[in-house]
């Protein structure tokens, strides 16, 4: 009788163990709920996205390509240059007060531009002029690095902003 | 598999009948606890100094265009507008409340201060920010909400002699998270493998090359020696692909667990992600990592300090096999 009390009791949390293993199991494989659970779609959607349980986990997974950057250069003295990246973050390195995003997500990319400005400009005060540019990055191969060939960036769009106060 | 303590057992602390460091059931969720903690505290210590540039309505991504791309459902810093101006924390001071909260909270998960409201409170804290300054992110914050998922689902602390019930959930929130590893790990490696610039270090280049990864790797010497970067892509597909095979058998899971952190450690010095470096070894410690510092703990035991247990209840918890 003991021993069955004790496994009804555990039964609740073997069965969250259970359908969590299911979920980030088959979820790692891209699956999603889908509307065939009525009802159930949208908590099993909300639990999932907020446990992160679902997949899949392509860190990195193929192909690792150049994404858009924003480049940032002031006149001196002394000179600025910094570079920002589209997804990943350049920690400790937000040195413009602005940091990197998806900005593929943007279709504005003059406004986005401006926006990198203001923050460049209130973040450094003692710049009177910056020049923003918008564009990809092309890594060339190891070969074509040995034989002096360097990363470079494909401009897209390039803007100057002035301090106006 | 842990039994509950032998107390006639005199021989070493943590050493178990056969001479094996088998830790008290807990001690996977303190180290979890531990490694996210200095993880997320250490990315947080980061992000101070430029708060108002990511996370405020003003920044470059501004939190509201954030928070209308997420799911409408998911916790947000807008939420709260409308409740916390009538305590004076209205507009930047909200985010500045929620993250100092975030910030003493995870000192508090540090020190395993109530450890299972304080798990909740974090995880809790860390979706409602993530959820508002998404765009600054990149993996680092899914893999951070995974842990601290686990952590608020393991157990807070397990009197002795460790209650069968309390052990038993506490093993099988453990086999979840190592089943969540190895899913995570064994799909990243296939995904990887299917692209031909892993397998030719290609992907490594690349990565290593772009601008905003600024890690302490020479390029040049890179580009002079194509075989490093080949040798780097078939390691880490190795690592990841082999992880479900060799971290779960107890003879390798020492070299395995070795070879994940030293890719970590690896991914932080070479592409500057420390913060992800942290998280990721931090879910493997307290994964599989507890039994290691159990043995750490025995051979220095002024190191069983309170994260860890105290070292009289370290000293009672031997288990037996």
């Amino acid at each position: 009788m003991n021993v069955l009390s004790r496994r009804l009791r555990r039964l609740p949390f073997l069965l969250f163990i259970v359908l969590q293993g299911l979920l980030l199991f088959f979820g790692a494989f891209s699956w999603r709920p889908g509307p065939k659970l009525g009802r159930w779609r949208g908590p099993i959607e909300a639990y999932a996205t907020v446990t992160r349980t679902l997949g899949p986990y392509r860190f990195f997974a193929p192909p690792v390509e150049p994404g858009l950057f924003v480049q940032i250069h002031a006149d001196g003295p002394p000179a600025f240059d910094e570079i920002l990246g589209n997804d990943m973050t350049q920690e400790a390195a937000l040195k413009i007060g602005a940091t990197q995003s998806s900005f593929s997500f943007y279709r504005n990319v003059p406004l986005l531009l401006e926006f990198a400005s203001r923050q460049f400009f209130e973040r450094h005060p003692e710049y009177k002029r910056v020049e923003v540019t918008f564009g990809w990055y092309r890594v060339p191969s190891r070969t074509a690095w040995r034989s002096g060939e360097r990363t470079s960036m494909r401009k897209s769009l390039q803007m100057s902003f002035q301090r106006s106060d | 598999m842990m039994f509950v303590d032998n107390h006639s057992n005199t021989r070493s602390p943590a050493a178990g009948a056969s001479g094996t460091v088998v830790p008290p059931a807990h001690l996977w969720a303190r180290l979890l606890r531990f490694g996210m903690g200095c993880a997320l505290l250490f990315q947080a210590l980061g992000v101070w100094p430029d708060l108002k540039y990511i996370a405020t309505w003003n920044a470059l991504v501004p939190t509201s265009v954030t928070e209308m791309l997420n799911f409408r459902w998911f916790p947000r810093v807008g939420w709260f507008t409308h409740l916390l101006p009538h305590v004076g924390l209205d507009g930047q001071k909200a985010f500045v409340f929620f993250f100092a909260l975030y910030t003493m909270l995870l000192i508090a998960l540090i020190v395993n201060f109530y450890p299972k409201i304080t798990s909740l409170l974090v995880f809790v804290l860390h979706l409602v920010i993530a959820g508002s300054i998404d765009f600054t992110l990149y993996g680092v914050d899914r893999f951070a909400s995974i842990g601290l998922f686990y952590c608020v689902l393991a157990p807070g602390r397990i009197a002795l002699p460790e209650k069968s019930d309390a052990l038993w959930r506490s093993i099988a929130v453990r086999r979840l998270l190592q089943f969540h590893l190895l899913v995570l790990y064994w799909n990243a490696g296939i995904a990887k493998s299917f692209g031909p610039q892993w397998w030719h270090g290609d992907a490594v280049w690349t990565a290593v090359t772009q601008p905003i990864f600024r890690g302490m790797i020479d390029v040049a010497s890179l580009a002079a020696l194509p075989g490093v970067a080949v040798l780097a892509g078939i390691s880490t597909l190795m690592i990841e692909i082999g992880y479900p095979f060799f971290i779960l058998p107890k003879k390798t899971r020492s070299f395995w667990l070795a070879a994940v952190v030293s890719m970590h450690l690896g991914i932080g010095l070479f592409m500057d992600m420390w913060s992800f470096a942290f998280v990721m070894i931090a879910l493997n410690l307290g994964g599989f990592g507890a039994e290691y510092v159990a043995e750490l703990l025995h051979w220095r035991p002024q190191m069983a300090w309170r994260p860890f247990g105290r070292k009289a209840e370290m000293e009672r918890a031997v288990n037996t096999r």
